[in-house]
């Protein structure tokens, strides 16, 4: 069969999906009432909470006898009744910052028409073959076909010596995701199932926007940080195909965008998005749960310095609730998984390193690493790197776009860390070196769409000259008031 | 503009560039001519046409071949590409084969499995179930051999 038809029913899944995300995410995403369905946010949640249904549609299929459209429907309808009980989340919303500048109708003609390119060329790369990484065939597309075409998730997966280049200790949320897809659209076809990357892609560049201009960040700023991420060509490159970089990048930006709506209390659907997120970015990486772990310690430093009185009964209560939706779903994840697949090591890390009698060790392994990266790593992306150094020192302190770059910061460090302890028993290029060249670059640049909107809400602060545009007012996370958020000229 | 916006704009647009300089979409009249040329093909041909196979692509003819003519209650297959095989062709193996178990040039083929031989080489004490364009089908006879 030609490519158009399975992509075409491929698109209609994933689109149908996001429509029903969209309506469970209608009374906890801002964007003025349920009757507005499609805000730039809210389609960008919506597409985030379809993903989780076709994922989680697929292990309850497996429940209930058989996986396809009636756990999908069952899964929807439960979750949009759950979803509609509660009162629509309400804030004061966007479009503060008009801009009337000469010349700005058409810079911004030319900012969208540079996303437009920039989606063309991502989908035109995502979709030129079937899905092809090694990662795909030997980790997440092997696992999502297996599950498919058994209708089961086999042990083997999991205790099969010869299948651990697989990464049985890795989350299964993508795997689900493409065994949900295949269920629904009717097959497995890794080619047509691969539009599912340059949906995500544009539901991250709505996410961005919709969050920024909410934020109360200038148009052009948005479009700009918008434009530059649409163009970041190390995360949206055809060799990201079919991994779980690209759909940990958006979840890593809701996170951070939710976690920064929840220090702030900016309404009352925050902690509900930032339990999602957190959920969804456990199920898809390892990588995740560290992320949920950093907006931990990020929002609780957040909401501590911001309120200064750790006997505010309203503040702890925030921070407590703020825990709450960042912990229980991780760790509903990651125990359902660990349940599901029993213990399994992370098989390319020798952590004894971190033993004091190895400390030595370790010390020259983080020389060697440290080398290894600022080879590799660091000299070919200089001029990024110094481009983002810029734009950072240029913007202004902005405590709700910071709390972002600190959790890319966390997160980056961590990356750039943990090549010190790897371990690949027979491979030539046993330790650092391989993961400094295989998996770096790759992790670091998950982070590109945190580091945009952080930086974006910097600079919004620099070109509005109001370094406290948009804090968003006070509301209890809990009590759906109306914000009243004062407009800067 | 006051100067530090403007020093922002031109940061920005240096990271853009950087960006697009990291990856240039030098490969976009290629991807594009291979889409409108293998769109209206099957699945199996698009991915022989791709990277994947690029490392021998009769390799991956044989493996086509081979897919459908497993009957469905064998236990498991173990290829034997005859020479050196790249780790992503390792991969594309067991890939293209699952959800069937299957080893790439095992020491020991598990009992009741089938094996898959790319090239002429025939091995003693397994019986060939089907000749196929670059290689063969094969199931141990009651007193196998060697490993092919």
């Amino acid at each position: 069969m030609s490519l158009l038809l399975p992509l075409l029913r491929h698109a209609a899944v994933l689109l149908a999906a996001a429509a029903a995300g969209a309506l469970v995410a209608a009374p906890w995403v801002p964007g003025g009432g349920r009757a507005r369905l499609a805000s730039p946010e809210r389609a960008a949640w919506g597409m985030a909470a379809g993903l989780a249904l076709v994922a989680g549609s697929f292990p309850l299929g497996l429940l209930v006898g058989r996986p396809g459209w009636i756990p999908f429907l069952v899964l929807a309808g439960a979750a949009a009744a759950a979803s509609l009980l509660r009162p629509a989340s309400r804030t004061g919303v966007s479009d503060a910052h008009a801009v009337s500048a000469p010349g700005a109708g058409r810079t911004a003609v030319a900012l969208l028409a540079v996303i437009a390119l920039g989606l063309a060329l991502f989908a035109i790369r995502a979709l030129t073959e079937p899905m092809w990484s090694n990662d795909f065939l030997a980790i997440w597309g092997l696992k999502g076909k297996t599950i498919y075409a058994l209708s089961a998730v086999p042990r083997r997966l999991f205790s099969d010596p010869a299948l651990g280049f697989s990464h049985p200790e890795y989350p299964l949320g993508i795997p689900f995701l493409y065994a949900g897809l295949a269920s629904l659209a009717g097959g497995w076809d890794d080619h047509a199932a691969a539009v599912v990357f340059p949906l995500i892609q544009a539901a991250t560049l709505l996410a961005l926007a919709g969050w920024l201009r909410r934020r109360g960040v200038p148009r052009p700023v948005v479009l700009s940080a918008a434009a530059v991420l649409a163009l970041d060509l190390p995360l949206y490159t055809a060799s990201r195909v079919g991994l779980a970089d690209i759909p940990l990048s958006f979840f890593a930006l809701l996170l951070g965008t939710s976690l920064s709506d929840a220090v702030d209390g900016s309404d009352s659907g925050a902690p509900v998005r930032l339990a999602l997120a957190s959920a969804l970015a456990a199920a898809t990486k390892n990588e995740g749960l560290f992320l949920a772990a950093a907006a931990l310690a990020v929002g609780l430093i957040a909401s501590r310095r911001r309120d200064g009185s750790p006997r505010d009964r309203v503040a702890s209560g925030r921070r407590r609730g703020l825990a709450l939706a960042v912990v229980l779903p991780a760790l509903a994840v990651f125990v359902s998984h660990r349940l599901w697949r029993g213990s399994a090591p992370l098989r390319d890390f020798d952590f004894g390193l971190l033993a004091p009698a190895r400390w030595g060790e370790l010390a020259s392994r983080m020389a060697e690493t440290a080398g290894q990266e600022a080879l590799h790593v660091l000299l070919p992306s200089l001029a990024i790197v110094a481009a983002l150094a810029v734009l950072f020192a240029l913007g202004r302190r902005t405590p709700w776009a910071d709390r972002l770059l600190a959790i890319a910061a966390c997160a980056a460090a961590a990356y750039l860390f943990l090549p010190s302890l790897g371990l690949y028993p027979g491979h030539p290029e046993m330790g650092p070196l391989f993961l400094v060249r295989t998996a770096v670059g790759r992790t670091l640049s998950a982070l590109g769409p945190l580091v945009a909107a952080g930086l974006a809400g910097r600079l919004g602060a620099l070109v509005s000259g109001a370094a406290s545009i948009r804090r968003t007012a006070a509301a209890q996370p809990s009590v759906p008031t109306p914000t009243t958020e004062a407009r800067t000229p | 503009m006051t100067p530090r916006p403007a020093h922002a704009a031109a940061a920005a647009a240096v990271l853009a560039a950087s960006l697009i300089a990291s990856d240039p979409p030098r490969d976009l009249a290629r991807r594009v001519r291979s889409l409108s040329h293998y769109a209206s093909q099957a699945l199996a041909v698009r991915r022989l046409g791709g990277s994947s196979t690029d490392f021998d692509r009769r390799y991956f003819i044989l493996l086509e071949w081979a897919r459908p003519r497993i009957p469905r209650d064998a236990a498991g297959l173990a290829v034997f590409p005859g020479g050196e095989l790249p780790v992503r062709g390792e991969y594309l193996t067991i890939y293209e084969f699952a959800p069937l178990p299957t080893l790439v040039a095992p020491q020991r083929v598990p009992d009741g499995w089938l094996a898959l031989v790319y090239g002429r080489r025939r091995p003693e004490g397994w019986r060939v179930i089907q000749e196929l364009p670059g290689g063969a089908l094969l199931e141990p006879t009651p007193n196998p051999g060697p490993t092919p």
